[in-house]
């Protein structure tokens, strides 16, 4: 007995001919490549928000104090003068309860600092000019007149000396990381419509070429729910085939893009890791496409569904 | 049961097809439909079975005004109607058995006892052996006895059947009948439309003529041709 039931269920997935639809192919490429692009898309907007963070946790609460390397009168100063100088510098900022952290760099780290223009060289000649370089970590609520008070005192010290908070250069890549990360938003929202649009488009031609099925199950008494959930079922299985060949495609791509970003040797990007946030961003994102495509395909078969009598 | 009160029909802004049919069918009658083609048979069948509403007039079926039925409501009423369509209206795709069980799955009814049910109306029409074969590969004849079986598969309250032994040779189509017979004496109230006077005259049942739109009823003892002027 079970095998006649077997047999006739295993013919038997719909009660319309969906299976046999042309057009199945072209949605679940469809599909798919709009499952990868969202992937690309929730992927390039998290690596922007992490590179951001990553700056903005790194340089917003830094400061760098730059000795020239000549005085004001424009003669150069000694390497020894210059480390006394920036000790004494160090010693003033010490001070301050709203320095963190202050650090003189000594003149091996000066060296590797200016090492990409003059090279690894051990012993730079003393007639090269080297600026004295003081690292500071402020308070990141610092007010503008402390700073202005901490600026005469260095001035006190180094008439010439310059401050550097990173603002400018800082600001400008945040804007710039901003504006990717909303490009990848306004990206994934065309994405998401996109789908909704072939979805709804594919589900209204499905029921239009099988409106004579579709006529016979209700005048047999079944409910739009009945319908509803074949074209649901259909679209769920052409959903999870459309996300696992997307999904598939963005773990070989996206590793591939992020190897070769690497042997670009872009010394601007920094090495981050994805906040958690992010990664379950990527890891929701194929689900939120087979999402909308269920949800689209009950929400618009119940629609024609409403039209007919 | 079935009550229609100068019910009209026409399609879009053409002429009316049903012009001011009023009739009644009784629990358990048995009627026959007949009349030329492009009389309006096909017209009066849809309306029978709720594939349309009509433009006008009153339809009461099962004790309910169809015209103040929401889509929803019409659902259990057309689950008491049993349709053999002209044309059969079979699922290609779909096995003789899974074509027969389809209106008991729609009514939720347990597979165990569709298997049952389907495979005994299978041997009797004769398909016992054609049970897992497509429609498509059957012959004419065949497929109108999937279409019957899958019409009467379900008990119905009212059996409605478009030509249903056209394709069938007299001793199939004969034993059809008699299965219709059989159904009507359990209280099934059954409407056949056709064009066999033959088979008609066979049988003693009252006879709906359609003509141009307009309704006359030959009763099966008196034999005589009465137009029906919206009165029953």
């Amino acid at each position: 007995m079970s095998s006649v039931i077997g047999k006739s269920f295993s013919k038997r997935n719909y009660d319309i001919p969906l299976n046999n639809d042309s057009g199945v192919r072209f949605l679940i490429i469809l599909i798919a490549m709009m499952c990868f692009l969202a992937i690309l898309s929730v992927t390039g907007g998290a690596i922007m928000y992490a590179i951001s963070k990553y700056w903005t946790a790194g340089l917003e609460s830094k400061m760098t104090i730059e000795i020239p390397a000549k005085d004001i009168e424009g003669n150069i100063i000694a390497r020894e003068d210059m480390t006394k100088i920036s000790k004494m510098v160090e010693k003033e900022l010490k001070k301050f309860t709203t320095i963190k952290k202050v650090k003189a760099l000594n003149d091996e780290d000066i060296k590797e600092l200016v090492s990409p223009w003059l090279g690894n060289n051990k012993e730079l000649p003393s007639s090269i000019p080297l600026p004295g370089i003081i690292s500071v970590d402020i308070d990141e609520n610092i007010s503008n007149d402390e700073m202005e008070k901490i600026t005469k005192h260095i001035n006190k010290i180094s008439p010439n000396a310059k401050i550097d908070r990173h603002e400018e250069w800082l600001s400008d890549l945040l804007r710039f990381t901003g504006a990717l990360e909303y490009a990848s938003m306004i990206l994934i929202i065309t994405i998401a419509f996109t789908t909704i649009t072939a979805v709804a488009g594919a589900i209204k031609s499905r029921m239009s070429v099988h409106k004579d099925e579709i006529e016979l199950l209700h005048l047999m008494g079944a409910s739009d729910n009945y319908i509803i959930k074949q074209f649901q079922k259909h679209s769920a299985i052409i959903g999870i085939k459309s996300v696992l060949i997307g999904s598939f495609i963005a773990v070989i791509v996206i590793p591939a893009l992020g190897f070769m970003a690497g042997s670009l040797g872009i010394s601007v990007v920094p090495n981050f890791s994805l906040p958690k946030f992010g990664f379950y961003m990527i890891i929701l994102t194929p689900a939120i496409i087979l999402a909308i495509v269920i949800i689209t395909s009950r929400v618009t078969c119940k629609g024609v569904l409403r039209e007919m009598l | 049961m079935i009550e229609f009160q100068h019910v009209g029909l026409r399609y879009g802004i053409g002429p009316e097809v049903l012009k001011d049919i009023s009739f009644k069918l009784e629990p358990g009658s048995f009627h026959f439909l007949s009349g030329p083609s492009g009389a309006g048979k096909t017209s009066l069948m849809s309306l029978l079975y709720l594939g349309q509403r009509p433009t006008r007039g009153l339809i009461n079926m099962f004790g309910m005004n169809i015209g103040q039925l929401s889509r929803e409501q019409l659902l259990p009423l057309r689950q008491k109607i049993g349709v053999v369509f002209q044309n059969f209206r079979l699922l290609h795709h779909m096995s003789t058995f899974d074509n027969v069980a389809l209106p008991l799955r729609i009514a939720g009814i347990e597979e165990k006892v569709i298997k049952n049910n389907v495979e005994e109306l299978l041997e009797w029409v004769g398909l016992g052996d054609k049970m897992h074969s497509l429609p498509s590969t059957l012959s004419g004849g065949q497929q109108q006895r999937i279409a019957i079986a899958r019409a009467v598969i379900a008990k119905p309250r009212l059996l409605l059947a478009d030509e249903p032994t056209g394709n069938l040779d007299d001793e199939i189509g004969y034993r059809l009948m008699g299965l219709f017979e059989q159904l009507n004496k359990m209280g099934t109230t059954i409407v056949i439309a056709t064009h066999n006077q033959q088979m008609m005259d066979k049988f003693t049942h009252t006879k709906l003529i359609l003509d141009e739109g307009n309704l006359f009823v030959k009763e099966p003892k008196s034999w005589l041709k009465t137009k029906l002027d919206g009165v029953f």
